[in-house]
């Protein structure tokens, strides 16, 4: 008895698996425009992002020079980045369970425009983009941003 | 030409003939009007920040030539002083109640007028020799670059009206240069308080590197909420904008400048999502005509978008069974998807999610019968 009730149980898990993988559990947005030269960087390996490639959180987004990407997430939010940009996808939760629904996006250097979504929608203020000295919460729904690349700091001077 | 421009021109040409050592009317030099110092201190302060710090600087410029008893220069920075305390920045009508309206409006009177006022003239056509001419060139196109900018003038009008006293005190005594260690002394005096000031004004006129700013869009705009250390700013109008480094605070951006500083990433926002909706009859999953409408709407935008995505939900509405809404709305859905497939070719085909909800996230929250919610949401994304 016991046994068959085990095997409903692991049953049962599979279909559940099944259901929320449908969802494809991680993929949490997609590249829908892209030019020049644009990465996803994701646990180390560049992945070229041409539309269509899929975006998981904790993946960086980075543009080259006269390049810029457009993307879709799950929440039907969109970022575009223009061009010598660095985004962190640090964390996103959107309808899944046990969290909280949240996106934190940080911009380290260049541009970004955002349209938020349903995370803004439902929770004011859970999508954040991350800056090197200020926090945006989103109340909703279109905004720029842009940091300076910390880096460039040496041409700084044509004013 | 409007009123305005036409006033604006004559404006321009008062300062104009202010160049000239007879500037001022016949009447004027006959009654002794054009060294009146006190009648040109005596005129309220310009409300535009750009030509009220001309009218000040020109009446402090004027001083200084009276003091000396340079009677020719005196009169010239008086007219200079009048001509800029009388330009009229038209505001626009109370009866504009639209801030943004009211707001764009003087933003460009601003740059009008900053255009019609005197540009730095070139030093070319007064005589400076070298060594200062190069460097007053320079200083002569960054300043007028500034001046005719809407952007600038809308941040740092008065700067740029301080500095450009500034300026022309350099030009003024550069001009009269004649050689002697004095004259060295006071070309030095107007020179450094230029460069010092300039180096200011380029921080302040150009748009901060660090930056937010909330677009315009069709419906309410909920704006940002930007957060450094224990001050907090929102932003809740089209084109509001805020400095992000080392300080947090508003910026005033033209909608030009916004445009052009995002122009790679506003052109490759992805478009925007979109739901079609298919009802149903009570109890059926045929699709309707009204229906099959939408799905060909829907097909041609999965097929005019880069990498679509689709998403199908299907609903039934409140009476019946639990688990006999669930399936009806399942199959519903499937039905929609089967519809879509069958619209498109082999390589077209997004990849597909498909979800039912039964009688769970009703468009409408009844009991009852209701045609609102025995529906199938395509979402193209």
């Amino acid at each position: 008895m016991l046994r068959v009730f085990k095997t409903i149980c692991v049953a049962l898990a599979i279909f559940v698996t099944a259901q929320v993988s449908v969802f494809a559990a991680d993929k949490i947005g997609q590249v829908k425009v892209s030019s020049g030269e644009v990465f996803v960087i994701r646990d180390g390996t560049e992945i070229k992002a041409e539309p269509g490639v899929e975006i998981f959180e904790k993946d960086q987004i980075r543009t080259g020079v006269n390049s810029a990407v457009g993307m879709t997430f799950s929440d039907n939010s969109r970022i575009s980045l223009g061009p010598n940009s660095t985004l962190d996808l640090e964390s996103y939760a959107f309808n899944a369970s046990g969290k909280q629904d949240g996106f934190d996006a940080r911009l380290k250097r260049g541009s970004l425009t955002a349209a938020s979504g349903q995370i803004a929608k439902t929770r004011p203020l859970a999508m954040r983009v991350l800056m090197p000295t200020t926090v945006l919460g989103v109340k909703g729904t279109l905004f720029a941003v842009r940091v300076k690349d910390p880096d460039a700091d040496k041409d700084d001077n044509k004013g | 030409m409007n009123g305005w421009g036409a006033g604006a021109l004559g404006v321009a040409a008062l300062v104009l003939t202010g160049c000239t050592p007879t500037g001022g009317t016949v009447s004027d030099w006959l009654t002794g009007e054009q060294w009146s110092l006190e009648r040109v201190e005596a005129l309220p302060p310009n409300a535009d920040p750009y030509f009220a710090a001309l009218q000040e600087g020109y009446v402090r410029l004027a001083k200084d030539e009276l003091a000396e008893f340079d009677w020719d220069d005196g009169a010239k920075f008086l007219a200079k002083a009048r001509a800029a305390a009388m330009t009229a920045v038209e505001l626009p009508p109370a009866s504009v109640t639209n801030e943004l309206v009211r707001d764009a409006l003087l933003a460009r009177a601003r740059s009008d007028a900053a255009r019609a006022a005197t540009p730095p003239t070139a030093p070319a056509e007064t005589g400076v020799g070298e060594p200062f001419a190069a460097d007053l060139d320079a200083a002569a196109k960054e300043l007028s670059a500034y001046v005719q900018s809407e952007g600038p003038m809308l941040r740092a009008a008065r700067q740029i009206g301080e500095v450009q006293i500034h300026y022309e005190c350099w030009l003024h005594e550069a001009s009269e240069g004649d050689g002697t260690a004095d004259q060295a002394a006071e070309i030095d005096l107007c020179k450094e308080s230029y460069m010092l000031m300039i180096v200011l004004i380029r921080d302040l006129a150009n748009l901060p590197e660090d930056m937010v700013v909330v677009l315009p869009e069709d419906g309410d705009i909920g704006g940002v909420e930007l957060k450094q250390g224990a001050t907090t700013l929102t932003l809740e109008k089209a084109f509001a904008a805020a400095g992000t480094g080392e300080k947090l605070g508003d910026v005033a951006a033209t909608e030009r400048e916004i445009q052009e500083a995002f122009a790679a990433a506003l052109a490759s926002r992805p478009p925007p999502p979109k739901l079609f909706e298919v009802f149903f009859d009570i109890g059926r999953t045929r699709i309707t005509d009204d229906g099959f409408e939408q799905i060909l709407l829907a097909v041609e935008d999965v097929k005019s978008r880069a990498a679509a995505e689709v998403l199908v939900t299907g609903f039934a509405d409140a009476p019946g069974d639990g688990s006999y809404n669930l399936a009806l709305s399942r199959t519903r859905a499937a039905r929609v998807r089967e519809a879509i497939f069958k619209e498109l070719r082999e390589g077209e085909v997004p990849p597909f999610s498909v979800e039912a909800k039964g009688e769970k996230e009703l468009a409408i929250e009844t009991p009852k019968s209701e045609r609102a919610n025995r529906r199938v949401l395509i979402l193209v994304r």
